[in-house]
C-alpha cells in the first residue's frame, strides 16, 4: 500500500463520512427532539436519489437543478407523512412508531420497486474532472460532495442553535410538557424537525446517486450502518452522528484497501460494540 | 364447560385436518403453526417483559441455518445437528442481549436493529455457508423419534403437521410455566415498572437477556420445524421484515396473552401466503398492514371485540 491510495481512501471516507452524517443526524434529531424512531429514514434517502435519477431522465437539464427539485420532492413527501398518516403516531410508545414507519419504509420500498423495476440505475457524475490536492489527484465531485455535505451539516446546526426555531426544537428536547405550556407550538416544532431530517436524507440520497448507484434497497443497505453512526455519537445527540459518520465513513474507506465491504461493515459493527463495553451512552455523551 | 368445549373441539379440527385438507394445504398449516411457534416465544419477549426486539427472525433463521449447516456442510447426524442450532442461537441471542441492554431507552431497539440487518447482511453475502437467496436444501426425508415412530417431513406430510403440532403445545406448556414461576413474575415486574425492580435489587439486565436467551432456544426450534417441512432454509427466515411481521402478529393477538399471538400468528400468516399467491407486490400489503395496526388496532384484536361488544349491548 502506498501512501497516495490511504490519502485517497482517508479523503474517499470524508465524503462517505458526510454522506452517512446527513442521514444520521435526521435519525438522531427526531429521536432527540420527539422520541421518534424513524425506520423509514432510510427510504427517503432512496426517494432523493430516484428523484435526482427521474428529474434527469424526463428532461431537467443538470443535475444542479435535479438536486434541489429531488430534495424539494423529498421534503413535499415527507411533510405529506407528517401530516397524514404519521401525525397520530407522534408521542405514541417507540413500539409503535417502529411499526408505522417500518411499514411506510416498506411501501415507499416496493412502489419505487414495482415503478421503477428492480435494476439499478446509475447517473453520470455531473462533475467528471480531478483536482490537485498536494500529492493527490481527487475527483471533483467527491470534493463537491464534502464541501455541500459540511456546508449543510454546519447549516442545519446553526438553525439548531441561533435561530428562534431552534430554540424551540432545543427547548421541546428538553422537556416538552413545559414548553407546551409556555405557549411552543410543539406540533410545528415536530413539522420542522421531521422535515429538515427528511430534507437531509434526501439531500444525502441525492448527492450518493452519481457515486453509490441507485436502487430500491439502498436504504435498507445504508440503515445499518446509520444505526451504527447514531449509536457510535449517542442516540439524540447530533454534534455526535456527525463525528460518528466521519468515523464510519473512514473505517469504510480505509478498511476497503484491504477488506470486502461486508467485511468493512462489520468492522464497523466492530467497533461499536467495542464503544459499548466503555461508554454505552455513546462517544460524545447523549443529548439527555 | 363450554370453553372445555371449545378447547376439545379445536383440538379435534386440529386433530383431524391433515385427512380433511390437501396435502398443500397441509404443508401451509404446519408452516404457520411453525410460524405460531415463533410468535408464542416472542411474546415471552415483548408480551411477558416489554422489550421491544426487532431481532427475534434473527434468532429463528439462525437456529434453521444452525441446523441445516450441520447437516448439509458439517455432514452431521439429525440431533446434534438440532442442538448445533438451538446453541447457535442461544449465543446470538445472548450476544444481542448483552450489548442491547447495555444500552439506555430505545437503545435496545436501535441494537436490535442493526444485529438483526448486519446478520441478514452476512446472510445474503456469505453465499457459501448460507447459499444466498437460493438457500440451503434439506434432504431429511425421515426422522426416528423412537423406534416405530417416525417423522417424514416429505412435502405435505401429516406426520410433519402433527410433530409442529405437538412441539407447538409442549412450548405453550413451557411458555406457560416460565409465565407462572418465579423468572415470570420477575419477568412482568420489569414490564410493569422497570425501575422498581431495579431498586428491588433485581438484575434487570441479566433477566432481559435470559428472557431472550430462552425466547430465542424456542425461537430456534420454531425455524427448524419450518424448514424441516418446507424442505430448505432460506434468508427469509432471518429478514428484518420477519421480525416486524411477528411483532404484529403479537401485537394483534394481545402481548401477554401467549395464545392470542399464536392464533394471529397462525391467521396471519396464511393470509400473507394468500396474499403471495394472488400478486408479486404483496409487501405493499404487508406494509399497509402493519401501518394500520398501528393507526387503527394498537390495542389489538381483543379491544375490537371489547369494542364492539358494549355497542351492541347498548342497542339491545
Amino acid at each position: 500500500m502506498t501512501l497516495e491510495v490511504f490519502l485517497l481512501q482517508l479523503a474517499n471516507g470524508l465524503s462517505f463520512g458526510v454522506i452517512f452524517a446527513l442521514i444520521a443526524s435526521g435519525i438522531t434529531l427526531m429521536w432527540g427532539i420527539m422520541d421518534f424512531i424513524n425506520m423509514a429514514h432510510g427510504d427517503l434517502y432512496m426517494l432523493g436519489a430516484y428523484g435526482v435519477w427521474l428529474a434527469l431522465v424526463v428532461g431537467v437539464a443538470s443535475f444542479w437543478l435535479a438536486l434541489p427539485l429531488a430534495v424539494l420532492g423529498v421534503l413535499a413527501i415527507g411533510l405529506l407523512l407528517r401530516s397524514t398518516v404519521l401525525r397520530p403516531v407522534f408521542g405514541r410508545a417507540p413500539l409503535q412508531t417502529l411499526l408505522a414507519t417500518y411499514g411506510i419504509g416498506l411501501i415507499l420500498q416496493q412502489g419505487v420497486l414495482a415503478i421503477f423495476g428492480p435494476f439499478s440505475k446509475e447517473i453520470a457524475l455531473p462533475i467528471s474532472g480531478q483536482v490537485a490536492l498536494g500529492p493527490l489527484r481527487y475527483p471533483a465531485y467527491r470534493l463537491v460532495v464534502i464541501v455541500i455535505g459540511l456546508a449543510l451539516i454546519a447549516a442545519a446546526w446553526l438553525l439548531i442553535q441561533r435561530s428562534t426555531y431552534g430554540l424551540w426544537i432545543r427547548a421541546v428536547a428538553q422537556d416538552r410538557a413545559m414548553t407546551a405550556a409556555l405557549g411552543v407550538p410543539v406540533p410545528r416544532v415536530y413539522t420542522i424537525v421531521f422535515g429538515l431530517g427528511s430534507a437531509l436524507a434526501g439531500i444525502g440520497g441525492a448527492l450518493a446517486a452519481p457515486l453509490f448507484g441507485i436502487g430500491p434497497t439502498m436504504g435498507a443497505d445504508i440503515i445499518l450502518l446509520a444505526f451504527i453512526v447514531v449509536m457510535i455519537g449517542g442516540l439524540g445527540n447530533y454534534v455526535g452522528s456527525v463525528v460518528g459518520g466521519v468515523l464510519i465513513g473512514e473505517v469504510i474507506a480505509v478498511g476497503s484497501i484491504w477488506l470486502q465491504p461486508t467485511e468493512a461493515y462489520l468492522v464497523a459493527l466492530g467497533l461499536l460494540l467495542l464503544l459499548l463495553l466503555f461508554r454505552p451512552a455513546g462517544l460524545l455523551r447523549a443529548a439527555r | 364447560m363450554t370453553r372445555a368445549a371449545l378447547v376439545v373441539g379445536v383440538i379435534a379440527l386440529g386433530v383431524a385436518l391433515p385427512w380433511l385438507v390437501s396435502p398443500y394445504v397441509t404443508l401451509t398449516l404446519t408452516a404457520a403453526l411453525a410460524l405460531g411457534l415463533f410468535a408464542l416465544s416472542y411474546d415471552l419477549v415483548l408480551g411477558v417483559t416489554g422489550l421491544v426486539s426487532v431481532s427475534h427472525a434473527t434468532l429463528f433463521g439462525v437456529g434453521a441455518y444452525g441446523m441445516a449447516i450441520g447437516l448439509t456442510r458439517l455432514s452431521a447426524p439429525f440431533w446434534p445437528s438440532v442442538l448445533l442450532g438451538i446453541g447457535a442461537a442461544a449465543t446470538m441471542a445472548w450476544l444481542i442481549g448483552f450489548f442491547a441492554v447495555r444500552t439506555s431507552g430505545p437503545g435496545f431497539i436501535i441494537m436490535t436493529a442493526i444485529f438483526a440487518h448486519a446478520v441478514e447482511h452476512i446472510a445474503n453475502v456469505w453465499t457459501s455457508l448460507t447459499g444466498g437467496e437460493n438457500g440451503i436444501i434439506l434432504s431429511v426425508s425421515r426422522v426416528t423419534l423412537v423406534p416405530g415412530l417416525d417423522v417424514r417431513f416429505t412435502a405435505g406430510s401429516a406426520s410433519a403437521y402433527y410433530a409442529v403440532a405437538v412441539c407447538l403445545g409442549l412450548a405453550f406448556w413451557l411458555s406457560r410455566s416460565i409465565v407462572g414461576s418465579r423468572l415470570g413474575l420477575i419477568l412482568r415486574g420489569i414490564k410493569g415498572n422497570e425501575t422498581r425492580a431495579l431498586a428491588l435489587g433485581y438484575r434487570v439486565g441479566v433477566y432481559k437477556v435470559a428472557v431472550n436467551v430462552i425466547a430465542g432456544a424456542i425461537a430456534a426450534v420454531g425455524g427448524m420445524l419450518y424448514g424441516l417441512s418446507q424442505g430448505f432454509v432460506s434468508v427469509d427466515l432471518l429478514r428484518v421484515l420477519l421480525s416486524i411481521e411477528v411483532i404484529v402478529w403479537t401485537i394483534l393477538g394481545g402481548p401477554g396473552t401467549l395464545l392470542g399471538p399464536v392464533l394471529a400468528a397462525v391467521l396471519m400468516s396464511l393470509g400473507i401466503d394468500y396474499l403471495r399467491s394472488l400478486t408479486h407486490q404483496y409487501l405493499i400489503a404487508v406494509g399497509a398492514v402493519t401501518l394500520l395496526v398501528v393507526l387503527v388496532l394498537p390495542d389489538g384484536l381483543g379491544s375490537l371485540l371489547e369494542r364492539v361488544r358494549p355497542a351492541r349491548e347498548a342497542r339491545s
